[in-house]
């Protein structure tokens, strides 16, 4: 199991319109690619990126900012905690709905 | 079934307006979501980790066709093909954008269905015995005065703002098919002595977090007065239970912590004071209701079909079928059917919009219209003539709804867990999809008989893990997915809270150790006729302890 450097961190939160799970991308805009993402090993820089959340949550862009600890392994930017590993998914870690009871 | 009058219809109408503006006021920055979020949830409307969840009220777990028709087209239209009954008798969505709910709940509407008071610290949806109406054991249908008790609860000023949610579960006879002594008040009919019918009242019930067994505060309030008991019940509660600390709010810790008995003497004094007034039920009102929910005009038929018999001898997998999922009706010559929504690997309570429209024309053709969502996570066709019990299993089959499995160890219940719910700490379908994988084989789930395993992905036990004969709590220990075994619950008339086996388990462990506890009590038990219920009380924990931990 991979395990993030203590420091190392990125923005998530919700899309307000569709609630899709979001991360500030290093532009200052929002991504569903969790590759995309910005992240931030010193507490000033990660300050920032939480008032740029602030200003899109009162922009009605996004909802519930916080930050969460992650790990770079080569391009791929991996949440410590498996319920953000689940959220960066974008969705179940199976196969849901018709496309589940297809192959059931 | 009970179907809206004006003052309903206008209401309902009212709040799909309501929720548009505010919607609208959300979208445009007017309302911040510290504002919007109580509005929302008081709509049924939660953020989850991936997406917002709808979850929609079904009343005491009853649907027409056309009601299931409705949800099969906003599966389509505007989720991703699929919902997910609850523990709860409540149907799901999952992927609904924001924007669009104020439509969802217009098209539910229009087939009088809505999604309020199903979040909240209020009086949520009712619920009831999904075999109401048809089972043999019942004195009297629960359903008309669970519809009441709708009424009185549907934004009721004084209940809309509880110390915590509170949940009230409705059964018809003594058979507890609705784990009611697991609900802040459960209701079972009872017959005097002389014939008159009441209601015996459990109280202070609950899983969570504490998990408690209700106590029995009123053994028979007539049908007359039972809005009055309720009413100074709640009064009760409204006024005493703790708002200090959420963890302490619910009315099973008023209960624990004051009393039964000086809780009747309260709820007793309130209820002398209110008895006889503006809440007592006129008979005349309680019969109207009633009407709503009188049985289909059955055929009169012989106990036996011959039709039936003939199928069965003629298709193995449709007497398998019939043996599993098929009980008895209080009418000769008819069943209800059990509709599994627990496909081998499958995900618990999932059906597509395909499937929902499959089971509402089935239940159109054959099954007097009406259908059923069982806290169990599967659906029931209540009133099916027994000669039309094989064109029911073709439809089914077709439909991939088959599956022969009702009340057998792959019957799980499992809450959504960490893959979709926010509260999470670990999953729950992954793990029901093991356990039902390995267990899956008809020959295996036949060898083990009845067999309830219910998963909860938290503390919160939507899954009921605490009343499953075995229950898995997923928990979190340092960001990872730990597994506790509980065994010994049970949620019926011998309600227990199961006891926590030993050390948890990981995701890739879990499986082999809930093999290890079903081998140990089919090699331990006096004969297949023993439930696992009946051989744990017996056996106690140490057989299950060593084999799953070795000796100590």
């Amino acid at each position: 199991m991979t395990r993030a450097a203590p420091r190392l961190k990125a923005v998530t939160a919700n899309s307000l319109r569709d609630g899709d799970v979001v991360f500030l991308d290093p532009r200052g805009g929002w991504t569903r690619a969790i590759e995309a993402a910005a992240t931030f090993d010193d507490a000033a820089a990660l300050e920032a990126a939480l008032a740029t959340g602030a200003r899109a949550v009162a922009d009605t862009l996004v909802v519930g900012v916080y930050a969460i600890d992650v790990a770079r392994d080569g391009l791929r930017v991996i949440p410590s905690h498996i319920k953000e590993r689940i959220r960066a998914a974008g969705g179940p870690t199976m196969a849901v709905g018709p496309a589940a009871s297809r192959s059931a | 079934m009970y179907r809206y009058d004006e003052f309903d219809r206008t209401f309902v109408d009212a709040r799909v307006a309501q929720f548009r503006d505010q919607v609208a006021r959300r979208l445009s920055g007017e309302l911040t979501e510290d504002q919007f979020r109580p509005l929302r949830l008081m709509n049924g409307l939660y953020l989850q980790l991936h997406a917002y969840m709808l979850r929609i009220a079904v009343p005491y777990g009853t649907l027409s066709p056309k009601q299931m028709r409705m949800l099969a087209r906003i599966a389509r239209d505007y989720d991703r093909g699929y919902g997910h009954f609850t523990t709860r008798q409540n149907l799901q969505f999952n992927w609904p954008k924001l924007e669009d709910v104020p439509d969802i709940l217009a098209r539910l509407a229009e087939v009088e269905m809505h999604a309020i008071q199903t979040s909240g610290n209020c009086i949520r949806n009712v619920t009831a015995d999904h075999f109401a109406g048809a089972a043999p054991d019942e004195i009297v249908d629960p359903r008309p005065m669970a519809e009441i008790i709708r009424q009185w609860s549907s934004i009721h000023p004084e209940f809309s703002f509880l110390p915590r949610k509170f949940k009230i579960a409705v059964s018809g006879g003594e058979t507890d098919r609705a784990a009611i002594r697991f609900h802040d008040i459960g209701l079972q009919v009872v017959k005097a002595e002389d014939g008159s019918i009441g209601w015996e009242v459990w109280v202070g019930g609950g899983l969570g977090r504490t998990p408690m067994v209700g106590r029995l505060i009123n053994p028979f309030v007539p049908a007359s007065d039972l809005l009055a008991y309720l009413e100074a019940v709640l009064r009760v509660y409204n006024l005493e239970g703790r708002r200090d600390n959420k963890y302490k709010a619910r009315i099973k810790i008023l209960v624990h912590e004051t009393g039964i008995e000086e809780i009747r003497a309260s709820v007793a004094e309130e209820f002398a004071r209110i008895r006889g007034g503006a809440l007592t039920v006129p008979e005349a009102e309680l019969a109207a209701i009633t009407a709503y929910f009188a049985p289909p005009a059955f055929a009169g038929k012989p106990a036996v079909s011959a039709a039936l018999e003939a199928a069965k001898a003629a298709d193995p997998a449709f007497a398998a079928w019939v043996a599993q999922n098929v009980r008895p009706h209080k009418v000769p010559g008819h069943a209800s059917v059990t509709i599994s929504l627990k496909p081998i690997g499958g995900i618990p309570g999932d059906i597509t919009a395909d499937q929902m429209e499959a089971v509402a024309d089935i239940a159109e053709a054959h099954a007097f219209a009406e259908i059923r969502a069982s806290h169990e996570q599967n659906l029931v066709l209540p009133h099916v003539a027994l000669d039309d019990l094989k064109a029911v299993f073709d439809g089914l089959v077709a439909a991939g709804l088959a599956t022969a499995n009702a009340g057998l160890v792959t019957d799980i219940i499992a809450c959504p867990g960490l893959d979709y719910c926010a509260l999470a700490n670990a999953r729950s379908i992954n793990i029901a999809q093991g356990i039902s994988e390995r267990f899956g084989a008809a020959e295996r789930q036949q060898e083990i008989g009845p067999l309830a395993i219910k998963i909860s992905g938290c503390i919160n036990a939507c899954g009921h893990h605490h009343v499953g004969a075995i229950g898995i709590l997923g928990v979190d220990r340092k960001g990872e997915e730990v597994y506790q075994i509980t065994l010994g619950g049970a949620p019926g008339v011998d309600a227990a809270i199961g006891r926590i086996i030993g050390p948890g388990f990981t995701t890739e462990t879990i499986v082999d150790a809930v093999e290890t506890v079903v081998n140990t009590y089919v090699t331990l038990r006096e004969s297949p006729a023993e439930p696992f219920l009946a051989a744990y009380r017996r056996l106690g924990d140490a057989p299950f302890k060593e084999a799953l931990y070795g000796a100590a």
